[in-house]
């Protein structure tokens, strides 16, 4: 017959553990990625850049608007970027600014803007977003550019 | 989809899922519309694109001066539950069910362990083993007080280490030694109810019970293997099931070792080599080189090697590949550009694994590297199922062991068991039958309808 255990923990939670050390401090603990506490991250950014855009080789096209569809996880800030280069060889830029999106009380729908301004024009266009720490929890389902192109 | 230019010249561009993922091998212009050249902080599970989980500590280290060398979760005999970590002091528990947050583990010692070197781990029988390159290895039964690091032979010797030969044997299975001799290793596995280190060391006593000082043998090409189900028996001269083998005919030292279904694999820089029960007890193992070359596929970062059922992940210096028993193929895809280069500025050791979960309820099939920049971790998450790399940086913080999955009891941060999505109060997903007024559309007969919180 075996002893008693000495201690031990309910197997039914479990959660995948990062040791992980202060790089400043030295102080160390175990971490995790945990969904159940929704994600927003007070720590860390959220960036993502989109494939850059020709739509016409040889032609400048004109970004006016963008459309975003997103599930709502509760209010969340976000920025949205367009870049470009012009003939000049700059590289050119507009942002929205912070932009709120979702409600206060999540409803885990997907939901639509429809109503962000974002203009730009110039070649080799790309989309960008960032979502600063602490910003909220950002879901996007899908981004649609619309704009104009010279033939 | 592609760029949709009308006959006015309007235009519209739609990105939307499953994403792609990372990719750096091409110019931005031309990679896919569900591909990006650069992201952080992002999970692209379920062709949404959604800032990662939040990255909180759960447990602050037992000891704030020494690194976590690695966790693990393992059942003793009473099939109770266990989550231990290991500090250059030894092994620690986390203290029962609900424990104490400011001092959520204690210590149950046994030898200490090299500085920035992560234990390499396994339960066998209910029994935890563990070593981390020194001349030992430790194991913890969930039960007594302390981890057992010596064993006693029927000379009266004692070994420094629960694997371990007694003086009397010693001169036979090394020669030269006088013994009793202490046997540790970098790389820990089990394959047929057999123990095996792999890139071994090994400590002469020179005579002096349990000393954890003598002379020490370094043997890089080595595996050592236990007899059939006798994890403490390492002595080939007293039971002829227990062996080693060397691997001198190939140039360089063993890196790794996974066992993935009925056979075993051994990974060395430049080559890998396969060995498979025999069924003979003085030869148990036959190994056969997948390649001996000089220059080949092998695993160049030690802890990057991981294996879940019946597939494993390493790194190889130009690849990232993914094996199984009979298929070999590379995962480094879009992103291994991006990820070698970081591979290649890690400001200390990178470590991998293969995690299927992201908590209890929460599928997310994926191999983790995660590689320390100075600065903060730089996390490269491959999920198998949509076979796209996503990247995920933690500021501030260096990671200093393996990523396991772990039992932690009940925290009070988190909804146990399983996840409760915020604002449903529901755990699975859906509202209660009927509908109800939280998530999802409620319009639906017995399960709310809609996708609702399909997700969280």
């Amino acid at each position: 017959m075996s002893g008693q255990s000495n201690g031990g923990v309910s197997s039914n939670s479990r959660i995948a553990a990062y040791p992980m050390i202060n790089a400043i401090t030295g102080a160390a603990g175990l971490y995790a990625f945990d969904p159940s506490l929704g994600y927003n991250d007070l720590a860390n950014p959220s960036n993502y850049f989109y494939r850059m855009e020709e739509i016409i080789p040889g032609r400048t096209p004109t970004v006016n608007h963008i459309v975003v569809s997103y599930r709502d996880l509760g209010l969340v800030t976000v920025t949205f970027n367009l870049t470009a280069t012009n003939d000049l060889q700059q590289v050119i830029s507009t942002t929205t600014g912070p932009l709120v999106l979702g409600n206060k009380v999540a409803t885990g729908r997907i939901m639509c803007r429809n109503d962000i301004g974002l203009t730009i024009t110039g070649q080799n266009i790309q989309l960008s977003w960032t979502r600063a720490p602490g910003a909220g929890s950002l879901s996007i389902v899908k981004i649609i550019l619309f704009g104009q192109v010279e033939l | 989809m592609p760029v949709q230019v009308n006959k006015d010249g309007s235009f519209i561009v739609e990105y939307c899922g499953p994403y792609a993922g990372l990719h750096t091998h091409a110019p931005e212009t031309l990679i896919p519309d569900n591909a990006s050249p650069s992201m952080s902080g992002v999970q692209l599970r379920n062709a949404e694109l959604r800032s990662m989980p939040a990255f909180v500590q759960k447990f602050a280290a037992p000891d704030p001066v020494n690194p976590i060398l690695g966790t693990f979760s393992f059942l003793d005999v009473n099939n109770v539950g266990h989550t231990v970590l290991w500090t250059t002091r030894g092994l620690w528990q986390l203290s029962f069910n609900a424990p104490d947050p400011g001092k959520p583990w204690s210590i149950l010692g046994g030898p200490n362990l090299q500085p920035g070197i992560p234990v390499t781990y396994r339960a066998f029988a209910n029994v935890l083993y563990y070593s981390n390159g020194l001349p030992f290895m430790a194991s913890w039964d969930g039960i007594t007080l302390a981890p057992t690091s010596t064993l006693t032979f029927g000379d009266a010797t004692i070994a420094s280490s629960v694997a371990g030969v007694s003086k009397t044997d010693a001169p036979t299975v090394l020669a030269g030694s006088t013994g009793p001799l202490a046997i540790g290793g970098l790389f820990l596995a089990e394959l047929d109810n057999h123990i095996i280190l792999a890139n071994v060391t090994v400590l002469d006593q020179l005579g002096i019970n349990a000393a954890t000082s003598g002379v020490v043998y370094n043997f890089p090409q080595r595996i050592w293997w236990s007899a059939n189900g006798l994890p403490t028996q390492w002595d080939f001269a007293a039971n002829t099931n227990a062996g080693e083998n060397d691997f001198l005919d190939v140039p360089d030292s063993i890196t790794g070792i996974i066992t993935i279904g009925t056979a075993g694999y051994i990974f060395r820089s430049n080559g890998i080599t396969q060995f498979i029960p025999t069924g003979n007890g003085i030869a148990p193992f036959q190994f056969d080189h997948l390649w001996a070359s000089d220059h080949g596929v092998g695993n160049v970062f030690p802890w990057s090697i991981h294996s879940y059922g019946a597939f494993a992940c390493f790194i190889s210096v130009e690849q990232i590949y993914q094996m199984g028993v009979n298929s070999f193929s590379d995962i480094g895809g879009t992103a291994r550009d991006a990820i070698m280069a970081d591979l290649a500025i890690a400001s200390s050791t990178p470590v991998a694994s293969i995690v299927p979960t992201e908590a209890l309820g929460y599928v997310y099939l994926t191999y983790r590297i995660s590689i320390p920049l100075k600065t903060f971790t730089r996390h490269y998450i491959y999920s198998f199922e949509q076979k796209s790399w996503e990247v995920r940086d933690t500021a501030g913080l260096l990671i200093s062991g393996r990523e396991e999955e772990v039992w932690f009891g009940n925290l009070a941060s988190y909804g146990t068991p399983g996840l409760v999505p915020p604002g449903t109060g529901v755990p699975g997903g859906s509202p209660p039958s009927g509908g109800g007024s939280s998530g999802g559309t409620g319009t639906g007969s017995g399960g709310g309808g809609g996708k609702g919180f399909q997700f969280l």
